[in-house]
């Protein structure tokens, strides 16, 4: 008798308060069997079916993962808790041909590194290969941060390995040899390019003093001629000429001096000579250089410098940051037009000092351009204004030494705001500082 | 140390299964179907029939008296100790949130001098057993065995009951402490279920609550695994048992059992915590590796001269097995021999230490035994 059946039998008596064998219960049982069965034969099917699914569903990840190992573009590696290899893909034989025939499923990463040895130049250093061997499975033991190896041709191979969930190794291996030769290239090209940057800053240093020489004599002369020192000069164009020539110096010694300030600066050999400075009379000062200019080009000037507190700066400096705003507003704005000049306090409490045109205005894609040394002969609208372009950058870059800065606001058509900015630190309480 | 075994069916009454005599019982250990106690009358009887003993005692999802698996029946056993000494505790738990403090209360109860072993009887439905144990562990300290189960409602997951002297209600902790160095303790525990399938991982889960694997609704996957028996949920999904494991660390892997489903959310409520994080495995059962994993829980139990022992089996492994459940005690009495009295039943979620560790958890899907002998 099955034991199931003895099973029921027992049950079918023991439920019966007389102790005799229930029939109806026993059949019930028995009953309650065989749906069971069929229950269970339907779990067990689906069983099947469910482990058919997840083995197709496994499976596709694996060919999956074997796709991405074999198509990957770096040499990979499995080594098993064992430290022998599992699998690797084409690319780390290609990358490393050094570890020859022995780089196969079962064998040992020590047989593959021993193996390779003797075709290893160094991690960078230059031990011998049987420390390199040591120190190379102590890395593999210990997996950290990315290292590389030189092998056979000088080729550097990056190697990055972590440690897997079973306990062994997963390596990635990338022949860097190219990216760090043209990283190499890429440095002694910087290095190349700004050594070049360094000679023509100084050659221009020296140039402008060679320049700045002989235009002293002209300028002199010129002014002698004009002022008829040791007499009449008889023809009036003789003095016009000589005035032409005076105006045409000066304007030279301009350029050249920007010049000069401009290749200082990029060299590094601009030393500002700060003292405590009244802002307001500087601005005065300005005013009065530009006013005949203003007045010949028909515009109007507005300034509003009353109360400006003293600042901690290069008078010379900023009395030409202030110059060329001025000179370039009035160059920009056509006859009829108007300029400001207003200083504020900043609310960090540094002092502001802008000047605001209704000339042409500048495109805000052109800023940029505007600020950039010599990037004033790019812009077309500028081109008929002359001038080489170092006013503006070159005033940025006079502010900047005071650790200060130089914004420009434009709007093509209605006319530009050029303001700088000096830090609160280089403001003072009041006048009497600067006395 | 003296048993006698009663068994209580709606058509006899009260009878005994097995006896050493006229004996004076400390502990009437009982195990009831759900619906049997609802009147109060059987634990009026047992009052009657063991007068001075504490009786202790849950509903469950079957009951054991000796080799046999029953349902709709009570089986009392009193035990009568030569040496040990007892104690009781009570406690009430209201929920999952705090069930790790209402096991602190449990087990602060219970005098410690002395004490060697704890068997415990929890609510099966609203209970957080992880967390539970986690209490009660955290009271007692690692050298005091802590082993018991969860109490069951056949397969309906809906309400189950606990009682320490006292008619078995919802929302109840009970325990008996074992004194004195006489007693022998022992227990083993076992599953035997196959992991089958890819691991996954539990991407969305709060406390019991699983809503994702693999960011995948749970539910949704279950419901796959479990084909035709996907319209019995969530008792079906006993048939599948989830196996989960921090990461990297399966060795520290348990096994989840479900007590409820949530449709609108997709999501599947467990007896124990469902960490989010933690791989996870659908594992299926196989007859005979359920019945050899019962075997070898008993080869682990196993003490000298045991003469009682508490089987707390999973639910889930009979409604597999169906009355080839029987099946899984015979193997362990085969291992414990006769001289060993089986009592138990069918619970929600057992609890036992972990293999190799001092430290108790809550197991599912498992056979968990306890076993008794006085030196």
């Amino acid at each position: 008798m099955h034991r199931l059946l003895e099973r029921q039998l027992i049950r079918a008596r023991a439920d019966s308060p007389d102790g005799e064998t229930d029939l109806e219960t026993l059949l019930g049982l028995i009953d309650a069997a065989y749906v069971e069965f069929d229950r269970q034969r339907r779990v067990l099917a689906h069983t099947h079916e469910i482990m058919r699914d997840e083995y197709l569903r496994i499976n596709a990840g694996l060919s999956r993962l074997r796709d991405a190992i074999t198509q990957m573009g770096a040499g990979f590696a499995i080594w098993g808790s064992d430290d022998r290899l599992v699998l690797c893909n084409a690319l780390l034989r290609e990358i490393l041909p050094e570890t020859g025939e022995v780089l196969r499923p079962g064998a040992t990463f020590t047989e593959c590194i021993v193996h390779m040895g003797p075709h290893v130049a160094t991690f960078g250093g230059d031990e011998p290969p049987r420390d390199w061997i040591t120190e190379r499975l102590r890395r593999h033991r210990n997996p950290g941060d990315p290292f590389e190896i030189i092998v056979g041709g000088g080729r550097h191979i990056r190697i990055w390995e972590a440690k897997t969930s079973e306990g062994g190794i997963v390596g990635v291996y990338v022949d860097v040899t190219e990216s760090k030769r043209a990283e190499s290239e890429l440095r002694h090209a910087k290095e190349a390019a700004e050594s070049a940057n360094r000679s023509k800053s100084l050659f221009l240093a020296n140039m402008s003093h060679e320049l700045r020489t002989p235009l002293n004599a002209i300028i002199g002369f010129s002014e002698v001629i004009q002022g008829e020192m040791m007499g009449p000069l008889g023809d009036h164009r003789y003095r016009d000429y000589s005035r032409d020539i005076h105006n045409a110096g000066k304007h030279l010694l301009d350029i050249i001096n920007d010049i000069l300030d401009m290749s200082k600066i990029e060299s590094g050999k601009f030393k500002l000579d700060a003292e405590w400075t009244d802002l307001g009379e500087l601005v005065e000062g300005v005013l009065h250089m530009v006013h005949a200019r203003a007045r010949e080009a028909g515009l109007t000037l507005h300034a509003a410098a009353g109360g400006l507190p003293s600042v901690f700066c290069e008078r010379r400096v900023l009395r030409q940051v202030l110059l060329n705003l001025i000179s370039n507003a009035i160059k920009f704005t056509p006859s009829g037009g108007r300029i400001d000049i207003n200083g504020t306090t900043t609310a960090e409490g540094g002092i502001m000092v802008s000047v605001t045109d209704t000339g042409i205005g500048i495109a805000p894609q052109d800023i940029p351009l505007a600020l950039m040394p010599f990037g004033h002969v790019e812009l077309t609208l500028s081109r008929a204004h002359g001038g080489v372009g170092l006013g503006l950058p070159l005033s940025q870059r006079l502010a900047e030494l005071h650790g200060g800065r130089l914004q420009v606001e434009s709007t093509v058509g209605r006319g530009t705001t050029v303001s700088v900015t000096l830090p609160p630190e280089r403001v003072g309480q009041s006048a009497l500082r600067s006395a | 140390m003296r048993i006698e075994q009663r068994v209580w069916r709606a058509n006899t009454g009260w009878r005994v299964a097995a006896s050493d005599g006229a004996l004076t019982p400390a502990l009437v250990l009982f195990f009831a179907a759900p619906g049997t106690l609802d009147d109060g009358k059987r634990f009026a009887e047992l009052h009657t029939l063991y007068p001075g003993a504490a009786i202790l005692g849950c509903t469950t999802g079957g009951e054991i008296a000796d080799v046999d698996v029953l349902d709709d029946t009570i089986v009392a056993t009193a035990i009568e100790f030569a040496h040990t000494r007892l104690a009781f505790a009570e406690a009430t738990v209201e929920g999952d949130s705090n069930s790790e403090a209402a096991g602190r209360r449990l087990a602060a109860s219970l005098p410690r001098a002395g004490l060697r072993g704890v068997f415990v009887l929890s609510d099966g439905t609203h209970v957080n057993g992880t967390d539970l144990v986690a209490g009660i562990q955290k009271v007692l300290g690692p050298d005091i065995t802590i082993t018991g189960g969860l109490a069951g409602d056949g397969a309906r997951f809906v309400s189950t009951r606990v009682g320490l002297n006292a008619n078995p209600a919802p929302g109840r902790l009970a325990a008996a402490g074992f004194y004195g160095d006489e007693i022998c303790l022992g227990f083993g525990s076992f599953g035997g279920w196959d992991t089958v399938g890819p691991e996954r991982v539990i991407t969305r889960a709060r406390g019991t609550v699983l809503y994702e694997l693999d960011d995948q609704p749970a539910l949704a996957l279950y419901r796959n695994y479990l084909g035709p028996e996907a319209d019995n949920l969530p008792a079906s999904a006993l048939l599948c048992p989830l196996r989960i494991h921090p990461p990297g660390k399966p060795e520290a892997a348990r096994v989840r059992t479900v007590i409820g489903i949530d449709d609108a959310e997709g999501a599947m409520m467990y007896a124990g915590s469902v960490p989010e994080g933690y791989v996870a495995q659908l594992m299926l059962g196989h007859f005979e590796n359920l019945i050899a994993g019962a075997g070898r829980a008993a080869a682990r139990a196993a003490i000298p001269d045991a003469r009682l022992a508490i089987l707390v089996s999973c639910i889930g492994r009979k409604l597999l097995l169906g009355q080839q459940i029987a099946d899984e005690v015979e193997a362990v009495r085969g291992v414990l021999g006769a001289a060993c009295r089986l009592t138990g039943f069918y619970s929600y979620g057992e609890i036992a230490p972990l293999e190799n560790s001092p430290f108790c958890d809550l197991h599912n899907q498992t056979m968990t035994i306890t076993t008794i002998a006085e030196a």
